[in-house]
């Protein structure tokens, strides 16, 4: 090519850049369409945290072009320029913008070009649509640099792959912790962290062909325990886990939006401790008629608060395991139809951690006071704030529609000797569930199946200083429509500020290892019946499997 | 979609809408919800509707006997719950229950009776030792003459059934008598 083709070929560039390219942007001979564009995810009237992963969003409204302007007082605005509804924002822009914000409103500008038709075919000569701008918020705060779930299909009783993986917050880098892969397909969950950090973790495992065991991560050590973990939680010392043990089984319904249900025939509380490796339980954790779960300690670690129920039978071993009906169940004389009478309440505990002395157990909030079931409390790494969930009856509230989330000020309740519960407004018609709080307790992290009714996926939502909490955001994705295809369901969010360093491989070694920790733990039924020998308050040896059955969100 | 659940439902079409087999079956049921959240025009999704169970029953597991006892409450047209009720009665070598419903197989459109099923028949007339009316379904000479043989054989053994394996089995071994001497489904109440 000679100089002047050159010159040719740039000049050329530059006019097909105005014919076309000039259309990639409104002007001001915008038609104002006096509403906000509808986005997916909805981020109207949020409020976001300062270091999250950019809000990559779907603008549904029809059009052929689709420009955006994100912007604040701080800072030059993000301007994104699209031929489909995707937008997707630069990261390096979006951490710029947000960071020079904190504190701030920010606005988000939509302009749609309208699609063209068969009698309009040209649409540069179609002027922009300006829609109404959408406004959310920037809070002070960050959000914890990790999030760690569980990814399950949402079966019935069998599964196939399963994992729990983390993901970096602030970018959409998801890794995995651990999944069935590197155990011949058994089950993984309940994976429980110390403090919203990672150098002490806990995770459930089952397996027919290396057993029922629980991995604890300790500085980079990974070690078996040789019994699986319920529900735990781990006492901030870090000494100390709780745990349930529960003999819980799966139920279906002939006729239900969800067809799944969970009843415990039996449970109780125990504690492992970490320094002697000895597993123990006191009389008022783990009493014969009732059915105690859901473990959480207080940040102080003075209290344990868990859920407790009025155990339905004294003779669930009665029970068969084959198939049977409600009717032939009553002929056993148990209580399996009073299924949806069972209500939880709300029990805490004191614990003495120098002597390893447990006071007396007392009633939080009832069941029958509430005409609710309790379930799943957590308390904020502040110590302020008690969250929770109630539904309809029973012990496991991702099956529930009726499962919403409610607060409890414990500052008030220590100045009034009550306990104030409110639901937050932040429900929806569908289940909430698997909460969390990031390590300055401004921000939970919940599980929820708004979207669809069966599949969970996790929700982010900001708690100010006076315990309001704002509308969430779902966890945010680079593609912004893989929820509308994605068959996982999300459950268990937990928050770190770091990222799980011990490698999958190593805990995949030992989990498939026949060395590991033993502890003793009851026979068969989760509540201890016959005490063996030996100190009171030392636990019987439980059969392998015993303790879980089916496999559930 | 059977059961109005429109997001779940959206979810699993927008998985399949990405394979390469399923994809405009999908796009089109995608289509269908957008416009009619309902679809209360799908003819399958009616036929659907029209059979599931509107009582909730929770259970344990899934009794075959009463589930499908109750999907043929809800409608008795069901015909897939009416056969796998039949199948569950010869399985289970449940005879009294399956000749009482005998008559209902004309409901379904049966002439004659599927061999199996008149073999089944049989088994009950001559165990019975008087007549029984089978819904006014004929049963045919060979079958009888079969039975009559099968019951000869075993009889030349003195009712051993293990010894008479061999014999039964040469012609046998493909007929309801066979299953019915031999057979332990297991599941047998």
């Amino acid at each position: 090519m000679t100089i002047d083709d050159y010159k040719l070929t740039i000049f050329l560039l530059i006019g097909l850049f105005f014919v076309f390219g000039c259309d990639n942007a409104p002007n001001e001979n915008c038609t104002s369409v006096g509403r906000p564009a509808r986005i997916r995810p909805d981020y109207r009237d949020t409020v976001i945290p300062p270091n999250i992963a950019p809000l990559n969003f779907t603008v549904e409204e029809p059009g052929s072009r689709y420009f955006v302007r994100i912007y604040s007082d701080q800072g030059n605005p993000i301007e994104i320029s699209s031929r489909t509804s995707r937008i997707f924002i630069p990261q390096d822009s979006w951490r710029t913008l947000l960071d020079a914000n904190r504190g701030r409103q920010f606005s988000i500008d939509v302009f749609v070009k309208q699609a063209a038709s068969a009698s309009s075919p040209d649409v540069r000569s179609f002027p922009w649509q300006r829609f109404s701008t959408v406004m959310a918020k920037i809070a002070n705060e960050d959000i914890d640099a990790f999030l760690v779930y569980r990814k399950i299909r949402p079966g019935h009783r069998l599964w196939r792959d399963m994992g729990i993986y983390q993901r970096n917050l602030q970018q959409f880098d998801e890794s995995l912790v651990l999944d069935n892969g590197y155990f011949k397909q058994g089950c993984l969950n309940c994976h429980t962290f110390c403090g919203n950090r990672t150098d002490k973790m806990l995770i459930g495992i089952r397996s027919v062909d290396y057993g029922n065991s629980a991995l604890l991560v300790e500085d980079g050590r990974v070690s078996k325990i040789g019994t699986k973990f319920g529900y735990t939680s781990w006492h901030p010392s870090g000494k100390v886990a709780a745990f349930s043990v529960n003999d819980v089984r799966l139920f279906l319904h002939s006729s239900a939006s969800e067809i799944r249900d969970v009843m415990d025939f039996d449970s109780f509380l125990a504690y492992y401790l970490v320094d002697t490796k000895v597993a123990k339980t006191s009389p008022d954790i783990a009493r014969k008629d009732r059915l105690e779960t859901y473990p959480a300690w207080s940040p102080d670690g003075q209290y344990l608060y868990f859920c407790s129920a009025e155990r339905p039978s004294s003779d669930s071993a009665a029970i068969p395991s084959t198939e049977f009906t409600l009717s032939a169940v009553e002929g056993l004389g148990t209580s399996f139809e009073n299924y949806s009478q069972i209500k939880y309440d709300l029990v805490r505990i004191s614990y003495d951690l120098a002597h390893d002395r447990w006071g007396q157990a007392e009633t939080v909030l009832s069941g029958a006071a509430t005409g609710l079931s309790i379930l799943l409390p957590r308390v904020s790494p502040d110590g302020r704030w008690l969250l929770f969930c109630m539904c309809n009856y029973g012990c496991f509230p991702v099956y529930q529609h009726s499962s919403d989330l409610y607060m409890i000020d414990l500052a008030d309740a220590r100045e009034t000797g009550q306990y104030k519960y409110r639901r937050l407004q932040i429900n929806s018609d569908q289940s909430e569930s698997w909460h969390s709080w990031s390590k300055n307790s401004r921000w939970i992290a919940f599980s929820s199946k708004r979207q669809s009714g069966a599949f969970t996926r996790i929700y982010i939502s900001y708690v100010d200083a006076d315990g309001r909490v704002y509308k969430p955001i779902v966890l945010p994705q680079r593609d912004p429509a893989c929820y509308d295809w994605c068959l996982w369901t999300y459950s268990l969010p937990e928050f770190v500020t770091e990222p799980v360093r011990a490698a999958k491989e190593k805990l995949g070694r030992v989990v498939r290892s026949s060395g590991h920790v033993s502890i003793e733990m009851p026979i068969t039924a989760a509540t201890p019946k016959v005490l063996p020998p030996g100190p009171k308050d030392q636990l019987p040896r439980l059969g392998s499997g015993q303790a879980w059955m089916g496999e559930r969100e | 979609m059977a059961k109005g659940n429109v997001g779940s439902a959206g979810i699993y079409l927008g998985a399949l809408s990405k394979t390469l087999f399923h994809a405009s079956w999908a796009n089109q049921y995608l289509a269908l919800l957008r416009a009619d959240p309902n679809l209360s025009a799908d003819a399958e999704v009616h036929r659907v509707r029209c059979l599931s169970l509107d009582k909730d029953y929770p259970t344990l597991s899934l009794p075959k006997e009463k589930v499908l006892s109750l999907l043929l409450e809800k409608n008795s047209q069901n015909r897939m719950a009416f056969e796998y009720l039949i199948a569950w009665y010869l399985l289970n070598k449940q005879l009294g229950k399956f000749v009482s419903n005998i008559e209902r197989l004309r409901d379904f459109g049966y002439i004659e009776l599927p061999t199996h099923y008149e073999e089944a028949a049989l088994i009950y007339v001559y165990s019975a030792g008087k007549g029984v009316a089978l819904g006014g379904y004929q049963s045919s000479p060979t079958l009888r003459r079969q039975i009559e043989d099968f019951s000869r054989i075993l009889r030349g053994y003195g009712a051993d059934k293990r010894a008479a394996f061999n014999d039964l089995a040469r012609n046998y071994r493909d007929t309801y008598f066979f299953y019915y001497i031999y057979a332990n489904p297991g599941f047998e109440k």
